[in-house]
Formats: structure tokens, sequence, C-alpha cells
């Protein structure tokens, strides 16, 4: 009797502590277990004399019984508290508002430059990128602009190293070398991205963006520029007519060379393209010199062509009225959103270029 | 580069307006970046006479002067200047004119309570020299007669500011932007005949340029003119420097710049009696250093191409001079430089010292080889005409000889790359009129 006595009190006062539900389990089978202290005493039921055997086996199962409840209560206060723990934890209000679903604008330079893709890919171009760290021979030299040139006075330059041998790409015209190098003529392609040079002011910023145009043929000559380019203007600024002028300039890169200038008109403090009387610049061209192709190992005599370079930065701020082209870079959010494109529209000619 | 249409007209014949020039200019690639009217209100400027001069009330160094500008009312104006005195004729600036130095505003002043109507002007806020101690003083015989009139005279030329391509060294003088307007129709190009120097007294001044690795300079010529008297310039010679926006200086000075701009000839003017023994034109070694004319003290390296004497660097060739051989008002004997030098030197060592000039800028993109003379020439009798002397003959040391390049052009090719065609005569005419001798090849014709 006593032996029982002692399971009981020492199991009881175990339960007493706080415990988990492996601890529980394991007292479970130390107990009841098929060698469990309770089941052994009641194999040992048979082998107690008569007399007693009635008396020790109400014992043990009273002792069982009271085991046993404990144990469940145990195991009960366990989960209850679990429950209630992650109840807590995991509480949610199902009376709030769903979160509000916010869609991105697309950025008015990067509407810019799928709206001269698709304008140029219309009428033939292919679409060129090179990356915007160049070797200076790809940004100069190839380009007929030999050191000590004064053109390079145009370009203030970021070079990258102390041999002036990398540089981050002062305009997009090294990947018509690139794409010359890499194929063979006829070409035509257009090449948008960015470009840099260390000028910083209202209308210069030290990083922006070009779109180079490449038409390398037979018989390309000064006339296909000229079309070429009055009908992306047209195409671009969605009018019918547009007052242009070609006015000679010089690049390195080609001979001979045209800057483009645009017609426009202040009307109501808002400026209207293609008609009246003052001449805004928009870009530079001419026809491909004969020592950029001997560079690229294609033969002047053979073939020749048009290149040209447009700011996209600068056609943006005209397009869509914009003043200051710091803006395109502050990232201020209101900004993009009020200049921003919905993302889902895609520019195309036929559907009409913005909205 | 800057122009008016006035100076244009030194070699151009033509009756169009102005107007009508600034639209040629940028049709024919010379792109006109801004126009500025400099002698806009310059009208309001009176040439005055002081009838009486009193000791301001309240003011030891001010005075009251009554000014004369040859109508009823006498101006009261308060002056500093120790100089203004009864009958002075001097320069009399309204309330509403501009300063030209400050480009501040007149306006009716009470000076220590008395009310100032206007000022006299320096000549240094008149930009007409360095010259602030005291206004203006106009000779009396020759003014006189012109009591109320506008002191400045050309005041209707607007600043044109040309923005000129780098393949143009040709435009970066007045004749050659009038030669590239005649050659497109717009107005004829004067011919002026040069005046050549017969001198028979040589050139005293010795001149070697050293034929040595990388020399930069291929040829030198010079011409001595003695006995000068170096005075300011004529009237005529600051206004046309100061319409361009240019500072005059001195006769010799402004004489160099004013060839340099009208016929894209850059000069240099030494004091010869500064110049020890002779002139060596030569490399610089590494650690030479020389004071410039822009008062910075300049360390050479190896290889620039320097213009020295015995005791040492003078002046950067094409770039910029020095100080102890610069030509002052007490200066008696001047030499005249007029060189040809290498645009990759020129460039290399102006980007490596970091120095920035009208010569440089000309000299890295091509002058032409030609010139020497022409530009020796025209200086010489200049200086001969306004600072009296006589002139030597001219020497020209080179180390090369130029040759004129001969250019092949298939007509052809002009419709085969524009689009458009032109008549082989016209081709010829224009080419004609930009200077060039054709020869017709009976092969491409």
């Amino acid at each position: 009797m006593s032996d029982i006595k002692n399971i009981r009190d020492q199991f009881v006062s175990k339960l007493k502590n706080e415990l988990s539900l492996d601890e529980i389990n394991s007292i479970k089978t130390e107990l009841f277990g098929k060698n469990g202290q309770i089941s052994s005493l009641f194999k040992t039921v048979g082998l107690i004399p008569e007399s007693d055997r009635k008396n020790f086996a109400a014992d043990l199962n009273k002792i069982k019984d009271e085991l046993q409840s404990l144990i469940l209560e145990k195991i009960k206060e366990i989960e209850t508290k679990e429950i209630n723990q992650k109840l807590e934890k995991e509480r949610v209000d199902i009376t709030l508002p769903g979160r509000p679903f916010v869609r991105g604008k697309i950025h008015p330079v990067s509407q810019t430059i799928d709206e001269i893709s698709s304008i140029f890919s219309e009428i033939g171009f292919s679409v060129e990128e090179g990356p915007d760290v160049e070797n200076e021979y790809n940004n100069f030299t190839a380009l007929n602009t030999p050191d000590n040139h004064p053109a390079r006075d145009m370009h203030d330059t970021f070079y990258l190293d102390e041999n002036k041998e990398v540089l981050l790409r002062t305009h997009t015209s090294p990947v018509q070398i690139r794409t010359m190098l890499k194929n063979k003529p006829p070409f035509k392609i257009i090449a948008p991205g960015r470009t840099y040079r260390s000028d910083s002011d209202q209308t210069h910023a030290p990083m922006f963006h070009q779109v180079e145009g490449l038409h390398i043929d037979k018989n390309i000559n000064m006339g296909h520029l000229k079309g070429c380019l009055n009908y992306f203007i047209k195409e671009f600024f969605e009018v019918e007519k547009i007052k242009m002028r070609f006015r000679p300039s010089h690049f390195p890169f080609t001979e001979p060379s045209a800057e483009v200038d645009i017609g426009y008109e202040i009307k109501d403090g808002k400026i209207v393209i293609g008609e009246g009387d003052q001449w805004l610049e928009i870009l530079g061209c001419g026809m491909v010199h004969p020592n950029v192709l001997k560079n690229v190992k294609v033969d002047p005599a053979k073939y020749q062509g048009y290149a040209f370079g447009i700011g996209i930065d600068r056609l943006a701020m005209l397009k869509y009225g914009i003043n200051d082209l710091r803006a395109f870079f502050d990232c201020d959010y209101r900004w993009l959103n009020h200049f921003g494109f919905d993302p889902l529209d895609v520019p195309t000619n036929y559907r009409g270029l913005s909205r | 580069m800057k122009i008016t249409f006035n100076w244009l007209k030194d070699h151009l014949s033509v009756s169009d307006k102005e107007e009508k020039l600034l639209e040629k200019l940028t049709d024919i690639g010379l792109e006109v970046e801004s126009v500025e009217n400099l002698s806009e209100g310059l009208d309001l400027f009176k040439i005055a006479k002081i009838l009486k001069t009193e000791k301001h009330p309240n003011a030891d160094r001010l005075k009251v002067c009554d000014i004369d500008l040859g109508e009823k009312e006498i101006k009261k104006v308060v002056c500093g200047a120790p100089n203004a005195r009864e009958g002075l004729i001097t320069v009399y600036a309204p309330p509403g004119a501009v300063i030209p130095k400050n480009k501040t505003k007149l306006v009716i002043a009470k000076i220590r309570d008395v009310t100032s109507y206007g000022m006299l002007c320096s000549e240094s806020e008149l930009n007409l020299s360095e010259e602030s101690d005291g206004i203006t003083e106009l000779s009396s015989s020759k003014y006189n007669k012109s009591i109320g009139k506008s002191f400045f005279t050309q005041s209707s030329s607007n600043l044109i500011d040309l923005s000129i391509t780098p393949n143009r060294p040709d435009c970066l003088g007045v004749r050659g932007i009038a030669r590239d307007l005649a050659a497109s129709g717009f107005g004829k190009l004067k011919h002026i005949k040069e005046q050549k120097i017969k001198s028979k007294k040589s050139q005293t001044i010795k001149v070697k340029i050293t034929n040595e690795k990388n020399q930069g300079c291929f040829s030198f010529g010079s011409c001595l003119v003695t006995n000068v008297k170096n005075t300011e310039s004529p009237k005529w010679l600051k206004d046309k420097l100061i319409s361009i926006g240019q500072k005059p200086i001195s006769a010799i000075v402004d004489i160099t710049n004013y060839v340099m701009i009208d016929i894209n000839r850059p000069l240099h003017a030494y004091d010869a009696d500064k110049i020890e023994k002779g002139i060596i034109v030569r490399n610089s070694k590494s650690g030479e250093e020389f004071t410039a004319l822009d008062n910075k003290n300049y360390k050479l390296e190896d290889d620039m191409c320097v213009i020295s004497d015995d005791k040492g660097v003078l002046g950067l060739g094409g770039i910029i001079g020095g100080t102890r051989s610069g030509t002052e008002i007490g200066t008696q004997n001047v030499l005249i430089e007029s060189a040809y030098f290498d645009p990759r030197s020129i460039r290399r060592t102006a980007k490596r010292l970091n120095i920035d000039t009208d010569a440089k800028f000309r000299f890295e993109r091509g002058i032409d080889q030609l010139s020497i003379e022409e530009g020796l020439n025209k200086a010489a009798f200049l200086i001969k005409e306004i600072c009296g002397g006589e002139i030597s003959k001219i020497d020209i040391q080179k180390i090369s000889t130029f040759k004129n390049q001969i250019i092949k052009f298939d007509p052809n090719s002009f419709e085969k790359v524009t689009g458009f065609k032109i008549l082989t005569k016209d081709m010829l005419k224009i080419l004609d009129n930009l200077g060039f001798t054709c020869k017709k090849d009976k092969k491409s014709f």
C-alpha cells in the first residue's frame, strides 16, 4: 500500500509543476505505458494474498483514476492556454477595409523613348543598345575625333580611369560603331540611351538621354535624312505641318553636318510647336563621315548614309510642357504622378502615341 | 566671336538691314548666339562744359559744378573729381543714363543736402581707359563746338555674338566672315589693297627657331618699329574695340588686337629694348618659370613652345606674352611678332597650364600660314600712323615651308551626298568667292 501511496504523492507533486505537452506525455508513459509504474502494479495483483487483494486493487484503481484525470486536466489546461496564445497572436480584424491598389506610372522619359521607338520602327528602323561605360576609342577616336581635337572641348567627359581610356559615354554615337563592327551593311537602326557630361544647370543635367539614328546603304543622301526627320517630328508632336530648318553646323563624325531647328511660338503662355517665328534647336545630324565608315570596315566608296542624335529629355519637355529638366531626376512622387503615364497605354502609331 | 555690322562693313559693301544679316549668318552656319545692344542709351552721354565750380557747403572734397549743355538751362552737378574746374570740357551723364563700367543707373540724388542732376564721368567709368583719378578731359579746341552733342558716335551698332564651330577657323576674323557672307550672296567683299613694307632698314633683332623634336613653331615673322611714342589709341580705334566689348589699353596693344580681330592674325608686340640680345624660339625645360601678362606665374614642363631671349622665357608662343618684355606707355622700340604655331602644341600647353586667351583660341584651331606678312604690314603701318617711328624690313625665320594644299573635289559627289543638283558653273563661282583657286581636271568634267 505504501508503494502505491508513494507513487501517487510523487506524481501528484510532479504534475503540479509547469509542464509542456511532451513532458506530460512522458509522465503518462512512465505511469501507464507497457512497463509503466501503475501498469506494472496491476500485473502484480494476482500475486497478492487473497485477503489483501481486494483492498489493493481498489486502492490501485482509485489512484490510477486520480492520476489519469489529473493528467487529462493538465493536458486540457495546456491546450487551452496554447489556443488562447495563438488566438491572441493571430488575431485578425475582419472589419478592416482592404488595402488600396496602386498602379505605378511610366516616367515621361520612358514614355518618350517608347514613342520614339514606335515611330522609327514603323519606318523600318530596329532598336540597338550599347553600354553606358564606353571606351575612349568608341566614344571619340572611331568617330573621327582625334586626340587634341577642339571638338573634344565641347564634351566635358566623365573619365573613369587615369589614362582616360574608360569613360561614361558622352553621346549615343558609339552604338553606331558597335553596330557597324558587329554586322554588315545596310544598317538602319536607332539607339536610345543614357549619356553623361559634366554639366549641370537648368537646361543641362550631368546624365541625360539621347537617341541615335543611323541609316547606311548604297544611295542614302541628305534628302532621305530630311524626309526621315520631318516625318519623325510630325509624328512625334502629332501635328500635320511642321516648320523646320537645317542649319549648317559641325560634328567630327559627319560631313556635311547640320543642326535642326523647329519653329515655335508662345501663345497664352504656352509653347506651340510647328509654327511661329522663333526657332528651337532640337537635334544634330549629318552624312556619316567617310573616316567613320573606314574605321568600321565599311567601304565609303560603296556605302553612304546619315546619322542623327536627338536629345530625348528636351523633346519630352517640349511635348509635355515640363519647364525644368532637373524635375526628371528629382524622384518627386507628386511630380511623377502628375506627369507619368499609364503603364497599360503602350504608345503605338495607329492607336495614338500619347493620351 | 563677337562682331558688329559696322565693322563688317569695313570689308563688305552691302545695303541690307541688320535683320537680314542675322538671318544670313545663321543660314551659312555662323550661328548667331545673341544680339546685344551695347550702346543702348550711350547717346545720353553728352559733351559738356563746366561753367563754374563752387565748394560744396557740407563737404570739403566735393564741388558743385554748373554745367553747360548748350541749352538755356544750366545743370547743377555735384562732383568729387580734383580736376573739375572752370572751362573744362568733359562728359556728362544725365539721370537715367547707365554707367558703362558698373551698369548703375543714375538718379537725381541729394548729396549732403545738395541736389545733383547727373554726373561727370571719368574715362574709366566710360570704359575708355583705366584712368579713374579725375573726370574725362576733352581738348577744348576740338570739342568747343560740340557742346551738347552726344559723346559716343557709334550708337546704333549691335554686338553680335557668333558661335563659330571648330572647323571654321577662317571665320575667327571679321574679314573671313565677310568673305563667307559675300560668297553666299550677301553683299560684295571689298578689295582692300595691302600696303606693303618697303623699308631698307633691316630688322636688327636676331630671331632663331631651334630645329628640335616637337618644335611647336614653324615660322616666325617679325618687324621692328623704332622711335615710337606709345599713346592712347585714337577714338576710331577705341570705338572699334569698345563696340565688340573689349577694353582699349594702349595704341600698340590695341593695334595688335585690332589686327587679330579684323583679319584673324594674332600678333604679339614686344618692347624691343627689353629683349636681351636676340629671340630664340625653343622647347621649354621642366622647371622654367615666367610671369605672364595675366600677372600669373607659370611653371613650365618639358617641350612647351616658348619665345625666349638670353635671360630666359619671354612668353608662351601663340598663347600669352610675359610681363618682362611687354609694351608700356614709355616703350620706344617695338618688335611685332607674327608667327605660326602648331595647333596640337598650343592645345597641349594651354591645357596643361589651364590658360585660355584669344590668341590660343585661334592658333589651336589653325591660323592661315600665309597671313604672317599681311599681319606685319597692317600692324606696322598702323603703329607708324598712330605712334610714329620707322619701320624695318620684315624678317621671317622658318623651319618648314608651307605649301598650298590641293583638295580634289568631284562635282558629282555633291549631288550624291546631298540629293540635289547645283550646276558646276555655280559651284565654281561659290568656290572662287570663297577664295579658292580652281583648276579643272579633265577626267571629272
